[in-house]
């Protein structure tokens, strides 16, 4: 049923560390998946917690921008830091879907916010 | 205009939570549906064919480097020949498929009809019932300031032109949930969910060109592509990654003298037959002759079983001269690792292995007897006997029954 699970970035045949690296289309399509899942995951526990801690307008995108670092970090060490293993660019754990969670983590922020302080 | 409004409770109790709860129902109600009422379609035949064909132009694409230049030539060939090519399509045929296909073929078109309408229904009658019941008082303040000119969107209901724009109407409270509750949608409803319209009606419009465009697509692919192959690079590769491997077991080096296994009287004596018998097998691995003649008694007798000859060398020279052989025979890859497992007195019992430098695999085990005596001070080894056990029947060790045969050689020419 739910296919979020974080913990399990499966590895990659890189078949030429040099010139060409080619790469398994499925693995590579369930890494970015997986991280699609973590960031959804991650910027919806961020808006609930900007909620509740009663951020306003930029402070919220702050700790949004912050929240998605974080994730970013956590990500590049659960593939061991050698990411090319994993992905085919540094771009893909760090910048992918960044602004992808955006909308959710203003709902819930919205939500919680308005659950906690303007109950 | 800065001071916060107090909202009634019940706001938040009866407008805001069963709007949300509402939508994720009816989000996840629309995802069943429609799996349930896709599960009709019979594929085409020509179309699968079609599809199958150009994953398979594709692969031959991605991985052509890794076939030689012949092979991939003829691939090529088959794929894009003029006469017969399956990717070729002649003109004519061209440009009728997809339109036609789309509209005259009424599964697909009820298809789409279904699928739209699993999309737009649900969205029209959720937004129709928030208008009629939620309309006309703030809904929830939104935590972020935003322009005037958002006032028009957000607050609909609103007819206060001095009320913050942060407090908006449900409407909007409608439509922040249809945007933010996709990344939920996909958590709780796995990777395949009928959520997501935008990126739905995306595929609807590729859908019809995609078999006979995208044939000539990957015709010009093959077409361009260049053959640069791989396979001489890969030696290096696989050297580069066996030198990794082998800085990871640490050298131990090829005398590990593990004393706890040998048993034996003690004595000063013992340590210096021992001693002497792991120079030798030093020198072995240094492939030092001198250090190796040094050891060798006088009178050194040698027997060793993996030589058919059978006749014992006696005397240094002779020693030495097939000590010199074996060392030539084992080249520069193949060491002893030894294992003294006995030693009383002058005598020394050693169990040894020949392995492969680099990676450790055992060629060949065998066990040695050495009898040493003192001759002017210094202990020198005057018996050997090696024995080596029968690997013969084994095949990756017929390795060394080839440095047997050539050993063998070798002396009796010597001899005779």
């Amino acid at each position: 049923m739910a296919g979020h699970d974080d913990s399990s970035v499966s590895e990659k045949k890189s078949n030429d560390i040099s010139d060409l690296p080619t790469f398994n289309v499925e693995n590579m399509q369930s890494n970015m998946k997986v991280i699609y899942y973590s960031r959804t995951f991650m910027s919806i526990i961020g808006g609930v917690i900007a909620g509740v801690l009663g951020f306003t307008s930029l402070m919220g995108f702050i700790f949004y921008f912050l929240v998605m670092a974080i994730t970013s970090v956590g990500l590049a060490a659960k593939a061991g830091f050698s990411v090319h293993s994993y992905f085919d660019s540094w771009n893909r754990i760090i910048l992918d879907g960044f602004l992808g969670g955006l909308m959710s983590f203003v709902l819930f922020w919205t939500f919680a916010y308005d659950m906690v302080h303007i109950f | 205009m800065a001071e916060d409004l107090v909202l009634d409770t019940a706001i938040r109790d009866w407008v805001l939570i069963p709007l949300s709860v509402v939508m994720v129902l009816i989000g996840v109600l629309r995802y069943f549906v429609s799996k349930l009422m896709r599960s009709s379609q019979t594929p085409d035949l020509k179309i699968v064919k079609e599809g199958q064909v150009i994953v398979r132009a594709r692969n031959l694409r991605a991985a052509a480097n890794f076939i030689p230049l012949k092979a991939f030539r003829a691939r090529k060939a088959y794929f894009t020949n003029e006469e017969n090519g399956l990717l070729h399509v002649p003109k004519g045929q061209a440009a009728s498929n997809p339109q036609a296909q789309m509209f005259s073929d009424p599964n697909m078109a009820m298809d789409m009809m279904k699928k739209n309408l699993s999309m737009i229904i649900p969205q029209t009658l959720t937004f129709a019932w928030v208008n009629f019941f939620f309309s006309g008082f703030v809904a929830a303040k939104i935590p972020f300031p935003l322009t005037q000119r958002f006032r028009s969107m957000l607050q609909n209901g609103i007819d206060l032109s001095t009320v913050d724009v942060s407090y908006v109407s449900s409407r909007s409270w409608y439509f922040l949930n249809l945007f933010g509750l996709r990344g939920l949608f996909s958590l709780i409803l796995g990777e395949e969910n009928a959520t997501d319209d935008t990126q739905r009606m995306m595929q609807m419009s590729g859908f019809g060109f995609d078999p006979s465009k995208s044939l000539g697509a990957e015709k010009d692919g093959l077409d361009i592509i260049q053959h640069d192959w791989a396979m001489p690079k890969f030696e290096q590769r696989a050297e580069a990654v066996l030198r990794k491997l082998s800085r990871f077991f640490p050298s131990h080096s090829s005398l590990s003298v593990i004393a706890r296994n040998a048993k034996g009287s003690g004595g000063e004596e013992d340590g210096r037959a021992l001693e002497t018998v792991l120079k030798l097998y030093t020198a072995i691995k240094d492939r030092d002759l001198d250090v190796l003649s040094d050891v060798i008694g006088e009178e050194c007798r040698c027997v060793c079983n993996f030589v058919s000859a059978f006749q014992p060398w006696e005397g240094k020279a002779q020693a030495l001269v097939f000590f010199s052989y074996l060392l030539r025979k084992l080249g520069e890859h193949i060491d002893f690792v030894v294992q003294p497992t006995f030693h009383d007195g002058m005598t020394v019992g050693v169990h040894w292995r020949l392995e492969w430098k680099e990676t450790k695999i055992t060629l060949g085990e065998g066990f040695s007897f050495y009898m040493c005596h003192v001759y002017h001070g210094k202990v020198l080894i005057k018996n050997v006997e090696m024995f080596m056990e029968p690997l013969l029947h084994i095949e990756p060790l017929r390795l060394v029954s080839q440095y047997e045969h050539y050993i063998t050689f070798q002396l009796n020419e010597l001899w005779n």
